[in-house]
């Protein structure tokens, strides 16, 4: 977003066409990593409830895009952890089995087909619960190592370490990659 | 395709190629071959989504309306101050105005009995003369309309009144403002200083008033002695 703290800025101020432009900026990207963390039938919730909480501080954040994004993860973060507590379920029973058992050709196959975001996000959710969240923050979010330790309150090299593991075993999960030109092209045209 | 062989591919990949490869899916520039698979993943994952309303945007307009209040009454000091100042100068308007008409009407000798002394009192302690209460009444025409005590309805009065004011020759047509004979349509301007131009001729040409002059009685010992 190339006038970014302009629109901020009218936003805050309580122009409605500005904060329009925000949210439907950072809505996808909010929506996918609430999906990896808690499935999509609570995603949507937790959306709402992010933006809720955000709203009420939104006046006095400062920051670029880039610290919005991490702003509005850490809002969803905490949702995704309260929503957690109170379902007094662990977060590792939120996930489906191990990846590797569920990595059939079909999702792969839905991936090539159809290049949608969702079903990329599918594969991402069926990693392990922290690979699953600092991939998705990594490339989902854009946000730095760095910013995705302080999220998660882990050590950078721990998440270097997550990030790289979560992207091999999601390589792992793939057709071969004689079979992928089909969807590069389609990504390029998009 | 063979997914233990692709599994074995993967899991010999390095750290500083995946590293290049985030890079690669932030830029949107080319992948490396063998890398292409998990970059098309990855760049799906972060597509932008499709133009337009997204999910949930309605609920969100909807919190954001309702959060606006609360934000417009963070104000700053300058907008506070300019607001202040505009219902500042509202109010003494307001105020201005509702003054201006009651020393209108008591100019005119319309207020109630009461309140019509009681401003003949303020308003001659500060020189500007209004009719007593009494002054309406020794006409003996309370209730009809046509006191010749009142001076401004005197002059209100497009067309002189035949026999009203023929007793008083002092105030011809326009006993209030009798400097602004060009001025017929605003015969009793409360804050002219015409008004105090008189003297009280009403006000000592009457005889008894009607209230009674207040018997010390709340005091009988002054009486006693």
């Amino acid at each position: 977003m190339d006038d970014f703290p302009d629109v901020l800025a009218r936003a805050q101020h309580g122009d409605e066409g500005a904060f329009t432009v925000v949210f439907r900026a950072m809505q996808p990207m909010l929506l996918r990593y609430l999906t990896v963390l808690a499935g999509p039938a609570a995603a949507d919730d937790l959306a709402a409830e992010t933006w809720v909480a955000a709203l009420r501080g939104l006046v006095k954040f400062r920051g670029n895009e880039s610290d919005l994004r991490g702003w509005l993860v850490t809002i969803a973060r905490a949702r995704w952890v309260d929503m957690v507590r109170a379902s007094a379920r662990r977060p590792e029973e939120l996930t489906d089995e191990p990846p590797e058992q569920r990595a059939a050709d079909d999702v792969a196959a839905a991936v090539v087909e159809r290049a949608a975001s969702a079903e990329a996000i599918a594969m991402i959710a069926r990693l392990p619960q922290e690979q699953a969240e600092i991939v998705t923050l990594r490339v989902v979010a854009q946000l730095e190592v760095a910013e995705v330790a302080e999220i998660t309150g882990k050590t950078a090299n721990h998440v270097r370490v997550l990030c790289h593991r979560g992207l091999r075993r999601l390589a792992a999960m793939l057709p071969a990659p004689g079979v992928m030109p089909a969807l590069v092209s389609t990504m390029d045209e998009s | 395709m063979t997914v233990p062989e692709q599994k074995s591919a993967a899991g010999s990949l390095p750290d500083d190629a995946l590293d290049r490869l985030l890079a690669t899916v932030a830029a949107g520039d080319e992948p490396a071959a063998e890398l292409a698979s998990l970059y098309a993943v990855l760049r799906a994952a972060s597509a932008p989504a499709e133009p337009g309303a997204q999910p949930g945007e309605s609920a969100a307009l909807a919190a954001f309306a309702a959060s606006v209040p609360v934000r417009r009454m963070r104000r700053t000091p300058a907008r506070w101050l300019t607001e202040s100042r505009t219902r500042l100068a509202v109010a003494t308007s307001a105020f201005a105005l509702v003054l201006g008409g009651g020393v209108a009407a008591a100019a005119t000798g319309s207020l109630p009995g009461p309140a019509q002394g009681a401003a003949h009192d303020v308003l001659g302690a500060i020189g500007v003369h209004v009719p007593k209460s009494d002054d309406s009444g020794a006409s003996g025409s309370h209730g009809n309309g046509t006191s010749d005590t009142a001076p401004g309805h005197t002059g209100a009065h497009p067309s002189p009144r035949p026999s009203g004011s023929t007793g008083k020759p002092a105030h011809p047509v326009h006993p209030t403002h009798p400097s602004h004979p060009a001025h017929p349509a605003h015969p009793t301007h409360p804050a002219h200083p015409a008004a105090t131009a008189h003297p009280t001729p009403h006000a000592t040409s009457h005889g008894v008033p009607h209230r009674p002059v207040p018997v010390p009685t709340l005091r009988p010992h002054l009486r006693v002695r």
